[in-house]
């Protein structure tokens, strides 16, 4: 893989002790990885699997046992790299004593935004997340989707070259869980780094370059979602308006070949897909 | 060595100004960056929204219902006797407001995860712990200095007013003592659980309050070693009672001087910048990440 590594593990391991040093789980093992500039990149994985220790280890909000991490070729504790880092956890975590607007504002003071370009940023992300309207209203009564989406705009008001995203559609409606997948694709547009975790698969599917997959602290797999999910003896055909007869004779061709035909059909949309598309129709009715 | 030590024993005073000009330089210093003031700003903003204001109406029920019947107690002192009951109530209130918020605010921040994101910001450990320090002293200066004008109008109203003149630089000590305290909860929030640090800076706190008797009980003292270890652990300890005067200025010839209140100052902003640095130093070592710490 070209291009510039933005993110790289060195036998990255940690391990959770008691408060007597004895060890009760070893999230990380050896951990090597690399994240390269302008890609959307997944760990996978099942609960457990070390993907969120992976990232708070990356952030610097956690130590490696051994090992080490390198962001932008720098220690994840360097604070001068924070500036290019953007965040949004599992949980969208929300002083709940704020509104959208003051915890925008905080972020942006704390970014060291001057107060002209904040108020202009806040409009715009506020905008980009559609939550313009309820910007007055305390975090405490947003639902689930509302906060995932103010987690969203703080990462957006940052404007960062390396965004980490922790679960970024869990807990969200399909249409919220597009928005929120459009963002990311939009910000590997603008030329981002993403790293995201998702146990969603069909999600990761979607949108993202490279994929690692973690299972109980060890990476199993990495590798690009295309040689990943590629079966490579098996081919497949995709043709419209296809007479009965055309059919027949393609289902010949294959057997005479000495092929194994496995199915002809029409394709079918995914759930996803099927579900946007009505509820667009719906809004267009109304 | 006899000479310096009784050098320093007579300049005392003057070297308790010194240091406290020079921490408070070093708080204005840390104080002129942004990042520290918008999380003092947020400290200060998520307490005012929470209960400091519940605080100020119990104050204010609990000193209106005691202070009259405290005035019948001591005939022909009854000025002083109210104006001790309300600088007892400022300092007892005050001491609530700055232990419950200083041992929470750091304890929220981390409960709720939200340091998580402010990890992935440019800001040290130091923004902060010197963030939430200076967050609960506004709480703290607010709360007091509502109470403080409570009382100063309550005695404008009576024939007691000459009393303020009194009351007011007593109110000042009392916030001073406050700021101290703020610095050991803060302090004890980077290592140690919420329920421990606000029994532990409880109890420090009225142990503080006890130097004089302590110094007393150490006079008694048979074994020499105890002497010496009880004797470090003064020297340490924050000098509270220092800070409470109401006892002295009202019923002992005792003059709140422009070197005591000075000394006393510099005094409380020394300790309050060792304890805050300490603070910084634990924090940057410790790993808010593992749900063990919480």
């Amino acid at each position: 893989m070209d291009g510039n590594v933005v993110v790289r593990t060195y036998d990255l391991t940690k391990v959770y002790r008691t408060f007597w040093g004895k060890t009760y789980v070893r999230a990380l093992n050896k951990v090597n990885l690399e994240v390269y500039e302008g890609e959307i990149f997944a760990l996978l994985g099942p609960n457990g699997s070390g993907k969120t220790t992976t990232m708070k280890l990356l952030l610097g909000i956690m130590f490696p046992t051994d090992g080490r991490v390198e962001v932008f070729g720098k220690s994840p504790r360097d604070v001068t790299i924070k500036k290019d880092v953007g965040f949004m956890p599992e949980e969208s975590y929300l002083y709940r004593f704020l509104n959208a607007d003051e915890t925008l504002n905080f972020y942006g003071n704390l970014m060291g935004l001057d107060r002209k370009t904040r108020r202009k940023r806040i409009d715009e992300v506020l905008e980009t997340v559609g939550l313009t309207e309820v910007r007055k209203r305390r975090t405490r009564e947003y639902s689930k989707g509302m906060a995932r989406r103010i987690g969203m705009a703080q990462v957006l008001l940052k404007d960062p070259k390396l965004v980490v995203l922790d679960e970024p559609t869990i807990g969200l409606d399909p249409m919220g869980a597009r928005e929120i997948k459009d963002v990311t694709l939009k910000l590997k547009e603008r030329g981002k780094t993403v790293i995201l975790s998702s146990h969603l698969l069909a999600d990761v599917q979607d949108i993202c370059d490279r994929i690692a997959i973690l299972h109980r602290g060890d990476l199993i797999k990495t590798d690009s979602v295309e040689n990943l999910l590629t079966i490579e003896d098996t081919w497949e055909i995709v043709a419209k308006n296809l007479k009965d007869e055309t059919r027949r004779r393609v289902r010949e061709v294959i057997q005479e070949g000495g092929g194994d035909l496995q199915r002809i059909g029409h394709p079918r949309e995914s759930l996803e897909s099927l579900f946007l598309k009505t509820i667009k129709e719906k809004e267009v009715e109304k | 060595m006899s000479g310096l030590i009784k050098f320093l024993k007579e300049s005392w005073p003057q070297i308790q100004m010194a240091l406290g000009g020079l921490c408070l330089a070093l708080f204005v210093a840390g104080s002129a960056s942004k990042r520290a003031i918008a999380i003092a700003l947020n400290t200060m903003r998520e307490e005012l929204r929470k209960k400091i204001l519940y605080f100020l109406i119990l104050f204010a029920i609990i000193f209106i219902g005691v202070s009259g019947a405290v005035s019948k107690v001591q005939p022909g002192r009854e000025g002083e006797a109210v104006a001790q009951t309300g600088l007892f109530v400022v300092g007892l209130f005050g001491m609530l407001v700055a232990v419950f918020s200083a041992t929470t605010v750091l304890f929220s921040e981390i409960r709720g995860r939200t340091i998580f994101i402010l990890f992935s910001h440019p800001v040290w450990s130091f923004h902060i712990i010197l963030g939430k320090f200076l967050g609960v002293v506004a709480i703290v200066f607010i709360s007091v200095a509502l109470m403080g004008v409570g009382l100063v109008v309550y005695f404008a109203l009576t024939p007691w007013f000459g009393l303020v003149g009194i009351i007011i630089p007593a109110v000042v000590l009392i916030f001073f003592q406050l700021v101290m305290l703020t610095g050991m909860c803060i302090l004890g929030s980077t290592f140690l659980s919420r329920i421990t640090n606000i029994l532990l800076s409880m109890v420090l706190f009225f142990v503080g309050s006890g130097h004089s008797f302590f110094r007393d009980v150490i006079e008694m003292m048979k074994v020499p070693v105890m002497k010496y270890y009880v004797k470090a652990f003064l020297a340490i300890l924050p000098n509270f009672e220092k800070f409470s005067v109401r006892g002295k200025v009202f019923y002992e010839d005792f003059s709140l001087d422009a070197t005591y209140m000075l000394s006393a100052i510099g005094d409380s902003v020394f300790r309050a910048a060792v304890m805050v640095g300490l603070g910084i130093l634990f924090f940057r070592l410790k790993e808010v990440g593992t749900e063990r710490w919480e």
